[in-house]
């Protein structure tokens, strides 16, 4: 069974991240989970992780809303990045703006939107749509 | 006797009144004649008219004076004096009293004869010119009222010269502009004219001028004396002579700084209250986001609780806890719900057909309208469009057949008859049922506020009328109802056609 062995929370929310990172371990989601607080921070680290030659995330869940670079410009910066793999891309907001949706459908490496609360429900249908693609 | 009438009545007008011009055009006149040698005085048929007395009717020279009063009979005995004494013709207005009392204005005019230095005979014209008198007095009137009316009057009036010289100001006009008249009469239109509205009215002005208008109306801003801009609505028409040249311009100014002022302030009221409408629906979204994410997360920590801490979850509070967090989430859902009518685009409207909605909604309420043994008729033809965006139309049947169904009485057996109108621009679609009912005296002005409710019914969440009617509005649409307790209700939404 394929399984993921990084998985990246992009949020600045530190209950967000908690109870998330809490969840992923209750339902053994993935081996390590990689925090950044911000767009920014996230774009950074990934670039450094490149350069470094260590391991690229599988999997990220990323916030909306968020000080300095928000997942939107995020999602432009990562753009510009050479990957060396094909990353899930899971967004993760409050919002149930339609408009908010809707802008997520023009963006072909998000793979669904997800709205807050996460609930180990949602991590497992993660975990096996990921297992399943 | 006979044959002096006769050689008196061929005398020749026009030598007679040699000299005087005469406009006999529609007015009565007679001849006259005084005989000094003799002491005699001869009246022609038009002159007894003039008299109002009979054909035979003969008097003396003194008789004739008789018919003069007071001044009027002191200034002819004066003239007629200083004809005979000086041999100076006379052409005067007098009164004349006729025979039967009436007073009347005629002219007379008297040419003497002289012989050997002696005044023999008086002639002359008498004519009946009160006709005259009284158009003459009228036009005097006339004059008198157009002034009055013009310098008296509540608009501010001026006649301008061609080249929009002040001539003549009323004292509206004064009193609007603080300029004495004098001071007015030294400026053009242009010297009280706004510095930005100098060029307003030009081309206007052009067009007045050439006869291609005959007057305007054009909105000016002016400047008093004090400096005081003045909002006024000035329209300008052309005087012409009896050739159609233009000769003045007549100009009325009326002050509308009340009117513009007023409509200022309402555009300022409007930008305030669109300013807080902006700010309340962006204050709604960041409370409804911020408290959804807050929410989440208690959610998110009550299921980790749960999950890893079960014996902290079989506390007694735990669970009233989590009901807590559950319906903080579901009321910021509910929030949310309403904040989303108001920011729905208008691209999602589509024309859609009535009937398959309605049949749409009850298919999803099958399960209670069994349960509950309701009758639901639909007479709604197949062929009714509104312009609606769907999951508001969706939402609306659902929850005004819901309510319908929830608020049944056990009284009777629940019906409900789903039905349209056309009224006026509207297509009307009525709910009605036979439940419960509300009291809408007590309830009416509530009944679609958020979180009302008026039954004892623990499914009642007092959202959904609140969510329809907001729906039906943001759509230009209206919500009706009409109830009494116990005797059902019928709720009228109002499509615009």
């Amino acid at each position: 069974m394929k399984k993921i062995n990084l998985a990246c929370i992009i949020d600045d929310d530190p209950i967000f991240v908690f109870g998330t990172k809490r969840l992923m371990e209750l339902v053994g989601f993935c081996d390590d989970v990689v925090v950044y607080h911000n767009g920014q921070e996230a774009i950074d680290g990934f670039a450094k992780r490149i350069n470094d030659g260590l391991a690229i995330p599988e999997i990220i869940m990323l916030d909306l809303n968020m000080p300095i670079l928000d997942g939107w410009c995020f999602l432009d910066r990562l753009n510009n990045l050479e990957l060396p793999k094909f990353i899930t891309i899971y967004l993760v907001s409050s919002s149930i703006d339609p408009a908010d949706m809707k802008r997520s459908e023009n963006y072909s490496m998000i793979t669904n939107y997800i709205v807050k609360p996460i609930t180990t429900d949602k991590l497992m249908e993660l975990l096996e749509a990921f297992q399943g693609g | 006797m006979e044959n002096e009438e006769k050689t008196y009545s061929s005398l020749d007008f026009s030598r007679l009144i040699d000299g005087i011009s005469i406009d006999a055009t529609g007015s009565l006149m007679g001849s006259w004649d005084v005989d000094l040698v003799e002491r005699k005085l001869l009246w022609s048929k038009e002159t007894r008219e003039i008299h109002e007395v009979s054909e035979s009717f003969k008097c003396t020279i003194e008789e004739a004076f008789q018919f003069y009063k007071d001044d009027q009979l002191a200034l002819l005995r004066e003239k007629f004096h200083t004809a005979i004494s000086n041999n100076d013709r006379y052409d005067v207005r007098v009164v004349l009293t006729t025979q039967s009392g009436k007073q009347k204005w005629v002219r007379t005019v008297g040419i003497p004869v002289f012989e050997n230095g002696i005044c023999v005979r008086v002639y002359g014209l008498i004519q009946d010119i009160s006709q005259e008198v009284i158009l003459e007095n009228i036009d005097r009137k006339q004059k008198e009222f157009f002034k009055k009316t013009f310098y008296e009057a509540s608009t501010c009036m001026a006649i301008s010269n061609l080249q929009a010289q002040f001539v003549l100001v009323n004292n509206s006009m004064i009193n609007l502009l603080g300029y004495t008249a004098n001071e007015l009469l030294k400026f053009t239109f242009r010297d009280i004219t706004h510095p930005d509205d100098l060029e307003t009215s030009n081309s206007s002005f052009k067009d007045l001028l050439s006869g291609e208008l005959k007057h305007y109306n054009v909105e000016k801003r002016y400047v008093d004396k004090a400096g005081t801009t003045i909002y006024a609505m000035l329209s300008v028409s052309v005087i012409k002579d009896e050739v159609g040249e233009p000769l003045y311009f007549l100009v009325q100014i009326t002050n509308i700084s009340k009117r513009i002022e007023a409509t200022q302030k309402l555009q300022s009221l409007l930008n305030v209250t669109a300013d807080q409408n902006k700010r309340l629906l962006n204050f709604a979204h960041i409370v409804s986001h911020n408290l959804r994410s807050h929410s989440g997360n208690l959610s998110m920590l009550m299921d980790l609780i749960q999950q890893q801490y079960p014996e902290i979850y079989s506390n007694e509070m735990m669970p009233y806890l989590g009901k807590a967090i559950g319906e903080l989430s579901e009321t910021i859902a509910h929030l949310q719900e309403v904040v989303s009518v108001h920011t729905s685009s208008a691209d999602n409207i589509e024309s859609l057909n009535l009937r398959f909605y309605i049949d749409k909604t009850v298919n999803v309420l099958t399960a209670s309208i069994l349960e509950t043994k309701c009758n639901v008729e639909v007479v709604v033809s197949g062929n009714e469009y509104v312009n609606f965006i769907p999951a508001y139309l969706d939402s609306i049947l659902l929850n005004l057949l819901s309510n319908a169904i929830k608020y049944r009485s056990d009284k009777r057996p629940p019906e409900i008859k789903i039905y349209t109108e056309k009224e006026d621009e509207y297509l009307v679609l009525a709910v009605a049922d036979n439940g419960l009912g509300l009291d809408l005296e007590m309830h009416g002005k509530q009944l679609f506020g958020m979180y009302k409710t008026f039954h004892r019914n623990k499914n009642s969440r007092g959202v959904g009328l609140f969510l329809t009617k907001n729906q039906v509005e943001a759509m230009q649409g209206k919500i009706t109802v009409e109830s009494k307790p116990d005797s059902g209700a019928t709720f009228k939404v109002y499509f615009k056609i």
